[in-house]
């Protein structure tokens, strides 16, 4: 278990205790384990990891640097004693050689030395809260590889058309080119101007080529969208309807 | 115009197999990026796993120019003959393994998962078979390209049925694998490319160590090659308990366009000002 302490000028704020395997983050927003309130810190501006290789403190692109050692620093891997600078503020690494089955019982001791300047609400750090926030991340992975969506795409003419197309193949092609399912007529229009993949979580619609971008709820698409129900989709004159069947 | 890419591919035995049973290969040249798990709980794993990724990138490599048609169960019309290519490298690499664990009985019973991707001018083309799954991170968000070949993901039978007694391994077994079949049909997937997309292939020892934010920020955060020695760190250091496998493939950004220059000159002279 390795021990972080924060201070600021000779003043101990508080002592954070970190497992391995686990982040820690620094920044000025509430949602970091160590939070800084102060104007010159980023809302996001450094990440600690602890791996089995060692202590790795990463800066976030912050605006004002992360500095160990009085030293500039995009990724640094820690040793002991180190002071990551944050500003004004401090953290001191220790313990870092220790292992947890010497000291089995270490978690608490992250406790509060002195609140000094800051509100405790905003310096929470739990270590079982950050273990339950891992199982959180983890369970999320799941669930979004089980959200898949079966049922099949349709795509319905509103105007410019007539019929409905079902996304039976994997990929839907948009464009002036004879090889398209959605055949697209215009000079600037693309000769494959738009693609609609299915991926395993859903139907994708991609810009492909061409100086008319397509459009979806009157949104212009330079990248890939998901398709939701009853997005309306214009390609050239035509606007079509998803939907699921 | 070709795309430009930086890769990285890494694998590590974890800490508690014995035995490596990942392989992975990376060719640059024509774009072909593989990562095999072996199955563990047969035999000779890691032969399966090296036979499958050679035999793919061989036959890849022989039928890359021919666009004619191939004599497969064509999954789709409308992908493109790349793709068919490597859906027909997949199928033949299965062919191999599957007579190769039937006539020799030190291989008898082998198989592996495959996770293939190839780049091909302004596409990827992703195909996998078994649990080993293919990412794409776009702005900071994770997306799978991947189809997840186990009783869990496949099925979604009701928590009473009595399926459930089998226990929980039961549900993390594959239902399709490499060399266990005759024929095996894998999962395809073609997508356009963006410039500063990142495409993550892995084993399971990587993906069921890490959550999808953790692989977003890391590919954001390091180059390839760093992220991947992160993301072996990162798995080993949460238990290790299977081979991990990665290979990151990053999209380089083309170089300076007119409106970004504006954009970074309108930044500047604002700077400036608000100096004064």
């Amino acid at each position: 278990m390795v021990t972080l302490t924060l201070i600021y000028g000779k003043k101990q704020l508080k002592k954070f205790a970190l497992k391995k395997g686990e982040a820690l983050t620094v920044g000025r927003k509430n949602t970091n384990n160590v939070t800084i309130d102060n104007v010159a810190v980023s809302g996001s501006h450094a990440e600690i990891l602890y791996l089995d290789k060692g202590l790795l403190v990463t800066d976030l692109n912050s605006k004002n640097g992360t500095f160990v050692n009085k030293k500039k620093i995009n990724a640094h891997w820690l040793q002991n004693h180190d002071r990551i600078s944050i500003c004004k503020h401090t953290l001191i690494v220790s313990n870092l050689h220790v292992q947890n089955s010497a000291h089995p019982d270490n978690a608490s001791d992250s406790t509060i030395i002195g609140s000094g300047l800051y509100n405790d609400e905003t310096m929470i750090l739990d270590t079982n809260a950050q273990k339950s926030l891992v199982e959180q991340n983890r369970t999320k992975t799941r669930i979004r590889l089980n959200k898949k969506k079966k049922s099949l795409g349709v795509l319905i003419y509103l105007s410019g058309g007539k019929g409905r197309l079902e996304l039976t193949n994997r990929i839907i092609k948009i464009g002036k080119s004879d090889a398209c399912d959605i055949p697209v007529k215009g000079f600037f229009v693309g000769k494959t101007m738009a693609t609609i993949v299915k991926r395993p979580d859903g139907y994708y619609f991609s810009y492909y080529q061409g100086f008319t971008k397509p459009k979806i709820n009157n949104r212009p698409i330079t990248g890939s969208v998901k398709l939701k129900a009853h997005d309306k989709i214009k390609v050239g004159p035509s606007v079509l309807e998803f939907y699921f069947k | 115009m070709p795309i430009d890419f930086e890769v990285a591919g890494q694998t590590d035995i974890g800490k508690k197999r014995q035995i490596n049973q990942d392989a992975f290969l990376i060719d640059e040249e024509k774009g072909l990026f593989i990562v095999a798990d072996g199955l563990g709980g047969h035999r000779a794993g890691e032969k399966a796993s090296f036979l499958a990724t050679q035999t793919v990138q061989t036959f890849f490599k022989d039928h890359f120019e021919e666009n004619q048609s191939m004599e497969t169960n064509k999954i789709d019309k409308s992908l493109s003959p790349t793709a068919h290519t490597l859906q027909h490298s997949i199928e033949k690499a299965n062919q191999l393994v599957h007579l190769k664990a039937l006539n020799f009985s030190q291989y008898n019973g082998m198989g592996t998962t495959i996770a293939a991707v190839c780049l091909k001018g302004k596409n990827l083309i992703s195909a996998n078979v078994g649990d080993s799954p293919v990412f794409l991170i776009q702005k900071g968000k994770v997306y799978p390209l991947s189809e997840t070949h186990t009783v869990e993901e496949e099925h979604s039978i009701p928590e009473s049925s009595q399926l459930n007694t089998f226990g929980k391994n039961y549900w993390k077994m594959l239902t399709r694998a490499i060399g266990i079949e005759e024929k095996v049909k894998p999962y395809l997937c073609e997508i356009p490319v963006y410039e500063g997309d990142t495409f993550v292939l892995c084993s399971d020892g990587l993906s069921k160590a890490v959550s999808f934010e953790e692989i977003a920020k890391t590919v954001k955060r390091y180059s390839a090659k760093d992220a991947c020695s992160l993301f072996v760190e990162l798995a080993n250091t949460r238990g290790g308990k299977d081979n991990i496998t990665v290979i990151v493939i990053k999209i380089k950004k083309s170089r300076l366009s007119c409106l970004k220059l504006v954009y970074w000159a309108s930044k500047m002279i604002r700077r400036v000002i608000s100096h004064k």
